[in-house]
């Protein structure tokens, strides 16, 4: 059986190694490459790098930036009272889509969960109780995943806060906007009613 | 429901194969080997989705080919109900209805179609109870989406519950740290455990009584009755009274489940496992007060696996309003002729039946019309 020379194997074998790319997609990413410009590659390969060296954490709220604090912990006008807890950097983008929340962040870095030896010492919940301390924050939004790892998260860190008199909500569960209450899993529907509010 | 029309290609030791069924009673002769019960599996593979013999599709494939096919024409509340099975080595199995594909993960293609009688039965009453547990959950599972959301739920989180447990950086904690975050996980196992084992209680109490009826029928010597043995004490009454999910039964159930939890925190913690929950229930099979497993005769175990696979049809009809297909694999070996012409008397030609056996005199006297088949290494012809 005739084997792929040595640099397009490797090429292969390092786009199988990033999330959500199997073999087929890999071998197909890699053949794109071989017929992309030199100048095209270069450039990908300088993008790669530059994000790699230039991005580092925010010191304060955990979230990607290029500079320390970040962006939006630095802007003075966000509410400095409400901080939304989040499991990644991507999910502060969807709350920054909204337009709606104007407090500042909190970035965990992941969701508890044992069977990928995550404890909650290795998501970032110290750092968030260190800027609980000075009392300019009157409520902290809970907004981890809907799953079990997230609402596990999300648990732990209520318990760890509420013995300090801050305020915390969940964010909730439901129907999606625009859709049809037919259509919509038992699941969510259940959750969707113990979460009904008066009108 | 009822199977009209089989088509094999390449499948077990078919190399192609077409039967026209009837719609009441099906026989199927044949020597050992010779391919019979792989035809029972095919049209179990076609109405639910998987095998029962085999979790690998690959082996379904003949030897030497690279995929099998096998189709059936079913006719399901009165509509053309067209399942097409396919897998090769390579791409894995792929299911179309009616010419739609359909994702091949979901394990219930159409739910709840047919209900098979074999030999590997007994190990739902001789095996351990992970057997009896995985009899429950097929079940339950075939008729409720929720069940089978509810339970890989319970599942995950038991899988992340036990991972904590045997973390050992939580060993040296102390406990003032470690609980809370143990908390989170009990409170979520309770949650989703209580809602499988109400749904389990009160499944086996429909099944019991229906198995119950069926079981007087073939084995008048006896009452039969199904106990389900949850892994800790609900409470006086409990399981017996568990009417639906109504959230009054679902949170007395949930309640227990936290309480049973605190309680063997300790011995959990020291061995590294959760010891309570539904991944713990037993079922029990009672004749006349005798658990079965332990005191019951081979020809006792057949007898009430035959009727709990009798409730299984009747269960499935009050459920989704209709009687699915019985496969009845080698019964003339394994029930005596007495039971058997019970058992002939008790399905009346109402269920659509297939059935195999080595010699159909063994049958005996089937009762009504049947359509006889002839199997003989990988060949099925109809006689005439």
């Amino acid at each position: 059986m005739a084997r792929y020379a040595a640099p397009l194997a490797k090429l292969i074998d390092q786009f199988t190694r990033l999330p959500g790319i199997g073999p087929k997609t890999a071998q197909r990413l890699a053949f794109h490459i071989l017929k992309t410009p030199r100048e095209d590659v270069a450039r990908l390969a300088e993008a790669l790098l530059e994000a790699k060296d230039r991005m580092l954490h925010c010191s304060v709220c955990g979230n990607i930036t290029e500079s320390d604090p970040c962006q939006i912990c630095s802007e003075t006008a966000r509410d400095r009272s409400v901080i939304a807890v989040v499991e990644e950097p991507k999910d502060v983008m969807a709350l920054e889509r909204t337009g709606e929340f104007r407090g500042l962040y909190h970035v965990l870095g992941g969701a508890i969960s044992p069977v990928d030896g995550v404890g909650p010492d290795d998501i970032r919940t110290r750092e968030l109780l260190e800027r609980l301390k000075d009392g300019t924050v009157k409520e902290v939004i809970l907004a981890t995943d809907p799953n079990i790892e997230g609402e596990a998260t999300a648990m732990y860190i209520a318990r760890l806060i509420k013995p300090l008199g801050i305020k915390v909500t969940r964010i909730a569960h439901g129907l999606p906007v625009g859709g049809d209450l037919e259509y919509a899993d038992e699941v969510t529907l259940t959750r969707a009613l113990e979460g009904r509010r008066e009108m | 429901m009822v199977l009209e029309r089989l088509k094999l290609r390449h499948f077990r030791n078919y190399a192609s194969a077409e039967l026209e069924l009837f719609p009441g009673k099906n026989v199927l002769s044949g020597d050992n080997g010779q391919g019979k019960t792989n035809v029972l599996e095919a049209v179990y593979l076609c109405g639910t989705g998987s095998s029962y013999r085999t979790t690998r599709d690959a082996d379904l494939i003949t030897w030497g080919e690279s995929g099998f096919y096998a189709a059936c024409r079913f006719i399901r509340r009165r509509e053309p109900l067209f399942v097409e099975v396919g897998c090769t080595r390579e791409a894995g199995k792929t299911i179309k209805i009616n010419g739609v594909p359909h994702e091949a993960s979901v394990e219930n293609i159409c739910a709840a179609n047919v209900v098979v009688f074999g030999p590997d039965d007994l190990r739902m009453i001789k095996g351990g109870p992970v057997e009896r547990r995985r009899f429950l959950d097929t079940e339950i599972g075939a008729v409720s989406e929720g069940y089978r959301r509810d339970l890989s739920a319970y599942r995950r989180i038991l899988a992340q519950r036990n991972a904590f447990l045997k973390d050992k950086r939580y060993d040296s904690m102390p406990a003032a740290r470690r609980d809370p975050a143990l908390d989170v996980w009990d409170e979520q196992l309770a949650a989703a455990g209580a809602r499988v084992m109400v749904k389990r209680a009160e499944a086996i109490k429909k099944l019991s009584v229906l198995a119950k009826v069926a079981h007087r029928h073939i084995s008048p010597d006896g009452t039969l009755e199904m106990v389900y043995r949850p892994s800790f004490y609900v409470g006086m009454g409990a399981v017996a009274k568990t009417r639906g999910d109504d959230g009054e039964t679902l949170r007395k159930w949930e309640e227990a489940f936290r309480r049973e939890l605190e309680k063997v925190r300790p011995e959990e913690l020291m061995r590294g496992v959760t010891l309570v929950g539904p991944h713990r229930d037993e079922v029990s099979f009672i004749v006349d007060g005798v658990d079965m497993r332990v005191f019951g005769s081979q020809g006792q175990q057949r007898s009430v696996l035959l009727a709990v696979r009798l409730g299984e049809l009747e269960f499935v009809k009050s459920e989704v309003g209709e009687d699915a297909i019985l496969l009845l694999d080698d019964v003339s070996s394994e029930l005596d002729p007495g039971k058997r012409a019970r058992l002939w008397e008790y399905l009346n030609d109402r269920v659509q039946t297939i059935i195999t056996t080595t010699d159909e005199r063994l049958l005996g006297d089937t009762g009504g019309p049947v359509k006889r088949f002839r199997v003989r290494a990988g060949r099925v012809e109809e006689v005439r």
